[in-house]
Parts: C-alpha cells; structure tokens; sequence
C-alpha cells in the first residue's frame, strides 16, 4: 500500500511521515539516520589528548 | 423492432457506470458507502479509513490493532510513536547493539618488557559497518615485594592488533623503610571505529623493567582485571 506515492515497494511504504497516538511495535525497528527517544546514545565524543602537561 | 433494439441501447448506456477502461471503474457514489473487495484502488486526496470504528489490515484480513500490517513499513520521513516498540532488535545510530565482558579467573604473571595478551582478556565481536566500540577496563597488578625500584605495569588496549586510546601504568611508592607499595590499580576507556565485520578486542600488559608482576583475581587483596566492550551503531551502518 502506498501513501503519498503510487511506487510502494513495501507492505506499506509511506511518503511522508507517521505518526501513532499509541504504541508502534514491529519485529526488527530499522532507522536510517537515527533514533530519538530514552536509552538511546546520541553522541559519544572522546578526548584523547596527546600532549605531555605538568 | 429497430426501435426496440435502439431503446434498450440508449436505457444501457445512460444507466451503466461510467467505464474508463476494461476494468477500472470509477465510482461516484457517496452514498451507501461503497464497499466490496477491491483489487486495486487509489485515491487522489485526502484518505480516511476506519473513522467509525473497526480496524485496518494491510496484507491480512485480521487486524487487531488500528493499523495491522503483515509485512514491512517504510517511511521516507519520521515515525513517531508514543511507544516505539521493537520485539527482536533495533537497528540505527545511537542503538548500544551488544555489550561484551570479560573478567579474568586464573591467577597469570609475566616478566615481558614487551606487550603480551593477558589470558581470557579477549572479546570477539562482529559489528555493523562504522560502528564505535566503547571498551572500559580495569585491573589490579601486583609487583614483587622487595623489586625492582621503580617498575611498573602497563597495560593497554588493542583492537585487531591495533593500540586503541592510551596506555596506562601503575604507580609504585616507597614507604620509606625499604618496603615498596606495589599494588597498581589501573583503569581506562577508549573507543574505536570499526569497519563491518569480526572484531577482536585484547587487554595487554608489560613490565616496565621486567620484574614479575601479577594478575591475581583469585588473591585476598584482589588483584583483578575485567573489560566491558559495547557496540554503539552509527549513521552508514
């Protein structure tokens, strides 16, 4: 089923976004870009600095 | 008889639906609702389903949820849900994809100047392309009473063969009396990128100037030694 397009290569495959007031629940959850929510590790920045200091 | 023929054509082409083609109809009834078994339908604005109550099936004729798919969702955009529930796994950037430990049991030593891998501390991962290992390790070595003044342990991390953050040593001090202090608690972090693929996580140690130094979990003081390395998934997996 497509929405927003009539080339759907998937079950439902929706140009656009979704949006759910309740629970969205799949097997395997895939995010191209990323995920945004609690227990998600969004940046991890490390220092590893080479320079000798006193 | 001419007449009759020509009738029942005209009645047949007033009242008939109007016919695209040989099988596209397109129905202009509002009302009753329209209903039926559909082998293709398309809709060109604006699209409600299920607003009096009941369910969507996409792929199945028992949904039980408002929307019920069998098979896959793609969006070009942003899913949002109150809850984003996945029941196998999620896969994208920011997801910690597996964590890994390991912690030493056998009581091991070493007297190498150069850097040896210290048994059972050795992780094999395989990961997604780009992802970054998060490695944390600790460990407690102990020197020979009575050594060499000035040694120490060192001890780092390597990732396929490869030295991944700094390595760190112990520190050692003299009490004054001729007795070393030679308990060395060490600890780090660091991170890598990886490729997709198996990956081999090691801890390593040395002794600075080659006196027998030790891991010893199994000692009362606790001489021992762990390492926790954890997948974080990034964008290009």
């Amino acid at each position: 089923m497509g929405v927003g397009n009539t080339t759907a290569g998937e079950k439902l495959d929706v140009t656009g976004n979704i949006r759910a007031s309740g629970m969205v629940t799949g097997n395997v959850v895939r995010a191209a870009n990323g995920f945004q929510g609690r227990g998600i590790v969004n940046q991890i920045m490390p220092v590893s600095p080479n320079n000798n200091i006193s | 008889m001419k007449k009759m023929y020509g009738l029942i054509f005209v009645v047949i082409f007033l009242f008939a639906p109007v016919v695209v083609s040989a099988e596209d109809i397109t129905i202009t009834t509002y009302y009753p609702s329209p209903y039926g078994s559909y082998d293709q339908l398309q809709t060109a604005n604006n699209t409600y389903l299920a607003t009096g109550g009941g369910f969507v099936g996409i792929g199945n004729t028992t949904a039980g949820e408002k929307l019920d798919v069998t098979g896959n969702i793609r969006a070009t955009g942003t899913i949002t849900g109150n809850n984003v529930v996945a029941v196998n796994e999620f896969i994208g950037p920011g997801v910690i994809r597996q964590i890994r430990h390991a912690a030493g049991t056998t009581n091991i030593d070493t007297t190498s100047t150069t850097y040896q891998n210290m048994a059972e501390m050795d992780i094999s991962l395989t990961t997604l392309n780009n992802s970054i290992l998060f490695i944390l390790w600790n460990a407690s070595i102990a020197n020979e009473d009575f050594g060499i003044v000035g040694n120490k342990a060192v001890l780092r991390v390597t990732v396929d063969g490869v030295q991944a953050g700094t390595f760190q040593s112990g520190a050692y001090t003299w009490n004054g009396t001729g007795i070393f202090i030679t308990q060395e608690s060490m600890g780090g972090n660091c991170m890598m990128q990886v490729n997709a693929g198996v990956h081999r996580v090691r801890l390593q140690w040395l002794s600075h100037k080659g006196e027998r130094i030790y891991s010893w979990p199994t000692h009362w003081e606790g001489y021992g030694r762990s390492m926790t390395v954890m997948e974080i998934v990034q964008p290009g997996f």
